[in-house]
């Protein structure tokens, strides 16, 4: 469990979050939605204590970042570092001791090979993969589906699925909304500076309705 | 308006140039002020206290390739491609290349060192070329190295530099060849200066975050990972040139002592600015720490007491991401 309370955090004079409270519980998928510049990275960089913030976040795990799988949204690697160099860092990072590592490879990728030849979906699926041989309670995951192909998505889906099974607490932001709908137990919707609605597995197709409704007549005002 | 190439060529000097003395005021100091320390440190004390030991002019020529290394980042290159054609790139880039390493070449010439200078030119000028090459040589088989079991610094490291460290294992064989102790500890000291090469570039910081360790324990994991991964490149050449000049092993060891004091303190230089990258009075530090055997006192005066002011820094500082 992850308890968000009064969490507030600004740049200068942009309050991007405001005295946010939630709760993430335990064996459950969170979606966050919310429009560019809405906050959503910010909120998972306080999570993981790359932020500095106001308010508490209050879990049982402490230190909190080190039981967070962190899936950043602009990822970055060396150029003359192979994917296999990349996963048993982040693992010697994590203090992970993964012996079999080529046989755990889920997404099939050539480990051997420089990072630098990789596709920006493979090099997200490293990422992924790097982070799922870390076995922590809760995963934050900002855009994973952005830019790796359907087969890879299926995947994806399935894996968070597996997580979820296996008691995990998952926490995604995705700019596809059918991504969410699929794999999450509740949507948030972020929107200046807290959750505006927070919506259920049944009530998606309206916060779906009603965001789309948002964006008609925002376009309209602006076409007017 | 078209522009002229002899504008553009210009325009990216003078840019340069403003992006350099941005860099000295971010030191705290006027750019004129930091231009003149800069000739001081680099031309006029090296000139006129030029001192007489035959492994000197080497350390001196390697200190100004060391100079070439800010500007040869990968993502620099990657984005004066993109912004240049092929034949302004390879000028722009040899030119930089061949202007910063002038002020050396100078200093050789004074000392009556034709050689090394026009090789350190030429060194420069061929880096300059090679820029425009570094993509086809990613499409190679990735180059297995001995460093991969703890990554990544020394792993990528030495991916760019084997060929130097093979040809510094050469020097060290002439070294013995020639009766000349004084070449081989230089050619030992400068594969400590390639690895502390490998920690020029600043990790972002999901790199640091992600370590479950205090910042201590953060600090001492990479100490004693480039601390023996050094060891393993200079174990051999140190081991040979003690067997073959067994009456000068301290003077060896003094030289494999600094190199790991260096090596150390660029490391912590590296987290005590975490994450922003070196600033030119860390490059002035470090240019200070690879000349300083030139003074046997500096260890004690200089990277000893470094070592531990450097260590708190950094230690206080990771502690916002540990």
């Amino acid at each position: 469990m992850i308890q968000l309370d009064e969490l507030s955090k600004s740049f200068g004079s942009n309050q991007v979050l405001e005295h946010l409270s939630f709760t993430f519980e335990d064996n459950k998928v969170y979606g966050i939605v919310g429009k560019n510049g809405s906050g959503k990275t910010t909120l998972f960089r306080c999570l993981t204590g790359l932020e500095s913030y106001n308010g508490k976040i209050i879990s049982e795990h402490q230190p909190l970042k080190n039981h967070i799988g962190y899936l950043p949204t602009e990822l970055f690697f060396y150029k003359l570092m192979t994917g296999m160099e990349y996963v048993r860092f982040v693992c010697h990072a994590r203090n992970r001791k993964i012996e079999n590592i080529a046989e755990r490879n889920i997404f099939d990728l050539p480990l051997n090979d420089y990072i630098s030849t990789y596709s920006t979906g493979m090099k997200k699926k490293l990422a992924l993969f790097a982070i799922l041989l870390q076995d922590v309670p809760y995963y934050i995951l900002d855009e994973p589906f952005n830019g790796i192909d359907f087969q890879s998505s299926v995947l994806v889906f399935d894996l968070i699925n597996a997580l979820k099974q296996k008691g995990k607490t998952v926490i995604m932001s995705s700019h596809i909304y059918s991504t969410l709908t699929q794999t999450c137990d509740e949507i948030c919707l972020l929107k200046e500076g807290v959750f505006k609605q927070q919506v259920l597995k049944a009530n998606f197709d309206t916060l779906e309705a009603s965001m789309y409704q948002e964006i008609v007549d925002n376009a309209a005002n602006l076409l007017d | 308006m078209i522009q002229t190439t002899v504008e553009k060529f210009r325009y990216y000097f003078s840019w340069q140039l403003q992006l350099f003395s941005r860099n000295i005021r971010h030191f705290g100091l006027p750019p004129a002020v930091g231009y003149v320390l800069l000739a001081i440190v680099v031309v006029v004390l090296p000139a006129l206290l030029w001192p007489e030991k035959s492994y000197f002019p080497w350390l001196y020529a390697t200190a100004g390739l060391f100079v070439t290394n800010p500007v040869r980042s990968d993502g620099r290159n990657e984005f004066l491609k993109i912004c240049y054609s092929k034949r302004d790139f390879l000028f722009l880039r040899t030119t930089e290349n061949l202007l910063l390493v002038l002020p050396f070449c100078l200093v050789l010439l004074i000392h009556s060192q034709f050689l090394l200078a026009s090789g350190l030119l030429s060194v420069a000028f061929l880096l300059g070329i090679s820029a425009y090459w570094n993509r086809k040589r990613l499409t190679l088989p990735a180059l297995p190295t001995p460093f991969s079991k703890r990554p990544f610094e020394f792993a990528i490291g030495f991916r760019v530099s084997f060929p130097v460290v093979l040809f510094l294992y050469y020097v060290v064989l002439m070294a013995i060849i020639h009766d000349n102790l004084d070449l081989g500890v230089v050619a030992v000291y400068a594969i400590f200066i390639i690895c502390m090469g490998y920690y020029f570039q600043m990790e972002p910081e999901y790199y640091v975050w992600l370590h479950d360790a205090t910042p201590k324990r953060f600090l001492f994991q990479k100490l004693k990972t480039a601390s023996l991964y050094a060891f393993s490149l200079v174990v051999v050449p140190t081991i040979a040139l003690s067997f073959f000049f067994p009456k000068l092993i301290g003077f060896l060891l003094l030289g494999v002592l600094v190199g790991f004091l260096n090596l150390a303190i660029t490391i912590l230089l590296k987290y005590t600015e975490f994450p922003n990258p070196f600033h030119l009075g860390d490059a002035f530090l470090l240019i200070a720490c690879v000349i300083s055997p030139i003074i046997p006192v500096a260890l004690v005066f200089l990277q000893l007491p470094l070592i531990f002011i450097l260590f708190d820094k950094a230690h206080k500082n990771l502690r916002n991401y540990l």
